[in-house]
């Protein structure tokens, strides 16, 4: 498999270079790569995430958007950003390439951005995500194709969410590597809502990282829909920087998907930080989830907060890995993680593993995870006040899943995301 | 108060390790090294049968296509198993009729231990295995037991004695495949105890080993093999100590416990090997497997323990629930200091229905050291209306020592309910001012608040073992806060 990419590489060597100007990156990428392969599930990391099936799959690359007729942006009911980036198969489309604000804002595509603002773009590429940790990452480093930029200067609020989609809907085996930058400067805010959807039909493998830095005093929020179906594989990978005194605020829903795997890195890398990742996910039929979180305290005083929950149905099969990691003299840091889970049917399974490894004294750690199926006395309860039984479970799991987006602060967003989670939920 | 912590710290940081003598009897050794010889050796100086020879020199073969495993979150240094003596045992070992007969020598190092054994026998009427650099030394109150038919002998009588037994359920538990400790133990273990309890006995008395390494550059591989068979009862105790010395020594030993229907078991260790000086040098490699199933149903196996020894333990005493109804617990205290290193915790895997198991672990990290718990509870297909519950703590005191805490959680059916809770922090600032508030000093507002910690898992311990037990404690903690 890795000499298939080599010579995908190769043969595509000089669209590739026309692409983003990222030599040396795209070569090291493809190093990285040739080294460490793709992982598999006898890896630590990677034992609840079975690549062998998909990977059979040999995924060619695509550099342009053949068939961008489909308005996806309509689809999206009620969402409207005065700032929209519409990505259809990993390509950005409506020649919405770049838009530069008076106050400094920069917000578009990054393949515009880095044929515009190279030096800009080339100062952040690959430096959240400084390792290509796994096979993926350095696929992504070699092939990445678009993505987004989002570049806020210091002393800046964007008083609007900022809205990406990504669609896909190719029949082909083709991967689509998007990078996503988003720098926050000194004593800025910001808010980004993106959605990612897929066709039934989709055979996409999608490859995603995204990288974020967090400057001195500001917030970012990323708030997230997963709407995939039928055959689309997607991993996502998130590397975030926190300067001292930052806030990262990312909130995940997933409903559905044949598989798909997201890692969240947060490095927190001054002092008084918060991070808070919350996650929730409805799956059915054969939907495959993975959910890791990875949170480096390497600065005192900071607080950090995960929170999954999860809703399990058919042969779903759903994993969490929380990691708090305190290094040694991030002393009075605060860390709590927790992973609730409802599994439905007894085909379905669920595996998860909160870790914590702390190296300093002065701390306050904790993690719960549970593993059941509804309360029955809870069921008895409405129940016996009228509500019907289908009903009546449909009630506790919304209510149980939408408890780990009670932090989302947008209030369209968390209407359209708890609307996505109910329908998904009357089908389970 | 500040001060008083690190006096407290300090206190504990140099407290010497009180079993570090050796006793000075006159030792069988196997040549250094590891190989076909050695393991027929071996054989040959326990005077074995053919097929026990060839379970281990099939445990040997696999053994050698074997690496050793790195997953643990332990620096273990390079070990070479060519350097080792896979053998040693008191020279010209007679059969003891009774215990005047046994070297004053050993007697003395048992009663420097702590276990006088004549005194055991006649006050507290624990029936007694010592196994002694390998090789069993006594083993009192056999007369009791053969009235009720209990069979407890060292592993290398039972293995002449009880054959058929003991075939029928070696590596029935802990294959000689299952792990890469497990499998040189297999091959090379020299002796231990064996535990059979006949159907429908409750065994009167708590049954009880206690080992030692006494030897300089030997390995210690015992095997512990408990079968309580239909609706009996058995409490097993087993105690470890060894000698100070600089070189680091290596102990893998293999307990296998099988609860046939209705019946239980009660296993409790207070593991005390010689845990390195404080700069971190010398100390036993603990790389310890045990594992019990719960094989029939309405069975119940109960793991406690205590660890306070060892420069680096690997150990994680884990319960195959196959049984319907059936019940496991693990409780355990792990203490480390200095440089130790422990990477310890339990697996529960559930296969029968409606099983129950609990996991209760309390660390404490002081100085230096790394304490890790690992655990896994699993819930297979068809264990219907299974239920866990797990919590383990973490206190830390002072800032450079580390606590981990790696659960793995997997379920596989919708009835089964998992729960999992874990807190890592240190002695909270608002108890030591609630305590001294209300008159206590410093020092013992921290003693009853690490006493407080580890409660509900000392409670689990029997009454005969209490009085080891809370010396080996008041030695890791009680002593160390004054």
């Amino acid at each position: 498999m890795i000499d298939f990419y080599n010579r995908l590489f190769n043969s595509k060597k000089e669209e590739l270079e026309t692409q983003i100007l990222l030599k040396n990156i795209r070569k090291q990428g493809l190093k990285d790569f040739g080294r460490i392969g793709f992982p598999n599930i006898k890896m630590e990391k990677w034992k609840n995430f079975n690549t062998k099936a998909f990977l059979k799959n040999q995924y060619e690359i695509c550099f342009e958007d053949k068939d961008n007729k489909l308005d996806f942006f309509s689809k999206i009911n009620g969402l409207e950003s005065p700032d929209t980036i519409v990505f259809h198969n990993g390509h950005c489309s409506y020649n919405m390439q770049l838009d530069e604000y008076k106050n400094g804002v920069i917000f578009g595509s990054i393949k515009a951005a880095a044929a515009k603002y190279p030096e800009l773009v080339l100062r952040y590429f690959n430096k959240a995500n400084k390792q290509n940790l796994n096979g993926f990452n350095a696929l992504n480093s070699a092939f990445v194709q678009d993505g987004f930029f989002l570049f806020v200067p210091k002393n800046t609020n964007i008083d609007f969410p900022v809205l990406v989609t990504n669609s896909y809907d190719d029949d082909q085996y083709h991967m689509a590597n998007s990078r996503n930058i988003v720098i926050l400067e000194q004593n800025s805010n910001c808010e980004i809502v993106q959605i990612e959807s897929s066709t039934s039909y989709c055979n996409t493998f999608s490859n995603n990282i995204t990288e974020l830095f967090i400057g001195e005093n500001s917030t970012l929020s990323l708030n997230k829909l997963q709407k995939y179906s039928g055959k689309s594989i997607d991993i996502e990978s998130t590397f975030a920087i926190q300067e001292k005194k930052s806030t990262f605020h990312n909130n995940i829903t997933i409903i559905g998907g044949n598989k798909l795997r997201n890692d969240v890195h947060i490095k927190l890398n001054g002092k008084n930080c918060f991070a808070d990742v919350n996650g929730a996910f409805v799956l059915d039929d054969m939907n495959e989830v993975d959910n890791n979180v990875y949170i480096d305290h390497a600065k005192a005083d900071c607080d950090s907060n995960q929170n999954f929950r999860g809703v399990l149905d058919d042969k779903a099969k759903g994993a969490f890995t929380g990691y708090v990691l305190v290094r040694q003299d991030s002393q009075r840091t605060n860390a709590y993680q927790s992973n609730k889970n409802i599994v439905l049917s007894d085909d379905a399974s669920m595996s998860t593993n909160p870790f914590l490894e702390i190296y300093a004294d002065d701390v306050k750690c904790s993690h719960g995870a549970s593993v059941g199926n509804l309360d029955a006395n809870a069921m008895l309860y409405l129940q016996t006040r009228g509500i019907q039984k289908d009903k009546a479970k449909e009630l506790l799991l919304s209510a149980f899943v939408l408890e780990a987006l009670k932090g989302v602060k947008n209030t369209k967003f968390k209407e359209i995301v708890s609307k996505e989670i109910e329908n998904k939920i009357l089908k389970v | 108060m500040e001060q008083v912590k690190n006096k407290v710290i300090d206190e504990f940081a140099n407290k010497d390790y009180e079993f570090g003598f050796t006793t000075d009897i006159e030792m069988e050794l196997a040549p250094k090294g590891l190989n076909e010889d050695i393991v027929r050796y071996i054989s040959d100086k326990k005077g074995e049968p053919q097929w026990m020879l060839d379970y281990r020199l099939k445990a040997y073969r696999y053994w050698l296509t074997m690496k050793m495993p790195n997953w643990s979150h332990l620096k273990i240094p390079k070990i070479d198993y060519q350097d080792l003596s896979y053998f040693a045992a008191p020279k010209d070992m007679p059969k003891y009729e009774s215990l005047d007969e046994v070297d004053p020598e050993l007697i003395k190092t048992f009663n420097k231990l702590g276990i006088p054994l004549e005194e055991q026998k006649r006050l507290t009427g624990i029936a007694v295995d010592a196994v002694f650099d390998s090789v069993s030394v006594k083993t009192t109150f056999q007369e009791t037991l053969k009235e009720l038919d209990i069979i407890f002998c060292s592993m290398s009588d039972a293995i002449k004695e009880h054959p058929d037994l003991v075939k029928k359920y070696i590596g029935s538990v802990v294959p000689h495949t299952d792990n890469y400790y497990a499998a040189l133990n297999a091959a090379v273990f020299s002796d231990g105890s064996f535990c059979y309890i006949p159907k429908g006995v409750r065994c009167p008395v708590e049954l009880s080993t206690y080992f030692r390494i006494n030897t300089a550059g030997t390995g210690q591989f015992e095997r512990t093999l408990i079968v309580a068979d239909d609706d009996s009862y058995v409490s097993y105790l087993e105690g470890c100590t060894a000698p100070q010395r600089d070189e680091n020594q290596l102990h893998a030993a293999v307990v296998e416990i099988i609860a046939e229907n209705n019946s239980e078991v009660k296993y409790s260790t207070v593991q005390n090997w010689y845990p390195g000086n404080k700069e971190g040098k010398g100390g036993i490699y603990n790389f310890v497997t045990k594992r019990a199933i719960c094989k029939g149903n309405g069975s119940k196996v109960s793991w406690t323990q205590v660890e306070t020894g060892s420069a680096i333990t690997w150990k994680y005493p884990s319960t195959i629930l196959k049984g319907d109804d059936s019940i496991a617990e693990f409780y355990s205290v792990a203490v480390t200091n200095n440089h130790q290193q422990a990477d310890t915790g339990s697996k529960m895997i559930h296969l029968g229905k409606n099983s129950k198991s609990t996991i209760v672990s309390k660390g404490i990290s002081i100085g230096q050291s790394q304490n890790t718990y690992r655990g896994m509870v699993k819930f297979g297909k068809n264990a219907h209306n299974s239920r866990n519950h797990s919590q383990c703590d973490s206190l830390l005191m002072g800032d450079r020592c580390g606590a981990h805490t790696y659960p793995y959680i997997k379920v596989e059916n919708n009835t089964g309910i998992v729960e999992h809770e874990a807190t890592t922090s240190k002695i909270a600032d608002d108890q030591l001012n609630y305590l001294k508030q209300r008159g206590l000093d410093e020092e013992q507002a921290v003693s009853l608040l690490v006493n407080g910690y580890a409660k509900e898992v000392l409670k689990q311990l029997p009454m005969e073992f209490a009085a080891e037990a809370t010396k080996l404690l008041s030695i890791s903690m009680e002593g160390s806060v004054g």
